[in-house]
């Protein structure tokens, strides 16, 4: 079992009547448990030019990918999806359905038997086995687990920030320099983490982790 | 002006191949400058009891009163919210917005900047659904609040 400490020490002499001297040390364990976290993306950095000032998607939920979901067919208007059994695919409630006719946002609603699951929303078309493509999103991170999220604004120039957003609410500015550590949810497969660098007058560097269990 | 600095360190000896350490420090400035934060809101503790399990304001981004809010998504505001409980299991949500961001575990401690985006509805709350016993958030604020 691996054993991961993050520390955070705030320490200042003068903003306050009294020196302000704050340390404060955790282990990272699984959710509810007192064994180590056991997954880490290792650190990434992205760097976004100055005319990128659209929202960038920086982790995703769904960042381990999707599976295909073999022979896969269903009636137009309907969320019951029949398949090929697949041993090799484990589904769950909860998991992003994308493909041809599938809706937006359409979820796993039910996992009604090894040939059968039954989706959040109807098809928006009929889908026959071996026809289109449809693919469950593998969420490597769920809402009850324990993952802490390392962001830094490694960029240089005062005058610039990223905006930090999860599902479209913003978090706060990291200034050049700055630097935040957080738990996150991934409480639906749309609480990706977004940065906008709108105003940003040099290129801005954005380094960034995850340190969890994932969806062990 | 003040000089206020957050460090961080991460450290695993065999969360991967290589062993993991990381340091950072920020020395905390206003937006955009390089002047030094000179608020403090001082370090706060709230008690939950077991019977507390609905969500609640933890920090208002309105904390100045009716005038408008103290806390504005156009300046530099850290918040550091630490879960000083002890029972492994037992945790707290925190929420901004409706938005769920993260379970804090006994021990966690999460340090991030807060933008208010929405004057009345940016607050930070918390939810202590679950705990098994009592639940002790330590909370502080460091920023600009609103000033010019």
């Amino acid at each position: 079992m691996p054993t991961t400490t993050a520390t955070i020490t705030l320490s200042s002499p003068d903003i306050d009547a009294f020196p302000l001297d704050v340390t404060s040390t955790t282990t990272l364990y699984n959710a509810g448990l007192d064994t180590g976290v056991e997954h880490t993306t290792g650190m990434n950095r992205k760097i976004i030019k100055a005319d990128d000032t659209g929202p960038v998607q920086l982790i995703s939920t769904i960042i381990g990918g999707v599976f295909m979901v073999k022979g896969a067919s269903f009636s137009s208007g309907n969320a019951v999806v029949t398949q090929s059994a697949d041993t090799t695919v484990t589904r769950k409630v909860g998991q992003a359905i994308i493909g041809t006719n599938i809706a937006d946002s359409t979820t796993i609603l039910s996992v009604d038997s090894s040939t059968q699951f039954t989706m959040d929303k109807n098809s928006t078309g009929a889908v026959s086995s071996g026809e289109g493509s449809v693919a469950i999103a593998y969420n490597k991170y769920t809402a009850n687990k324990a993952n802490k999220i390392y962001i830094c604004n490694s960029s240089t120039d005062d005058s610039d920030y990223v905006v930090v957003t999860i599902n479209a609410e913003d978090i706060g500015r990291l200034y050049a320099g700055d630097w935040m550590l957080m738990p996150w949810s991934a409480a639906t497969s749309l609480s990706n983490i977004f940065i906008t660098a709108a105003t940003q007058t040099s290129t801005a560097i954005v380094d960034y982790m995850v340190i969890g269990e994932g969806d062990s | 002006m003040a000089t206020t600095t957050a460090a961080f360190t991460l450290s695993s000896s065999d969360i991967a191949p290589s062993p993991v350490s990381k340091s950072t420090t920020a020395t905390l400035t206003k937006a955009g400058t390089t002047t030094g934060l000179e608020q403090c809101d001082g370090m706060s503790r709230r008690i939950l009891l077991t019977s507390e399990t609905s969500i609640m304001d933890l920090i208002s981004a309105q904390a100045a009163g009716a005038t408008g809010g103290a806390y504005t998504v156009d300046k530099a505001n850290k918040v550091y919210i630490c879960n000083s409980s002890t029972s492994d299991v037992d945790f707290v949500l925190i929420t901004m917005y409706g938005e769920p961001i993260g379970r804090l575990y006994a021990g966690d401690w999460m340090f991030f900047p807060w933008g208010p985006g929405h004057a009345t509805n940016s607050d930070i709350r918390i939810t202590a659904a679950s705990q098994t016993s009592s639940v002790i958030i330590d909370y502080m604020i460091i920023g600009q609040r609103n000033e010019a």
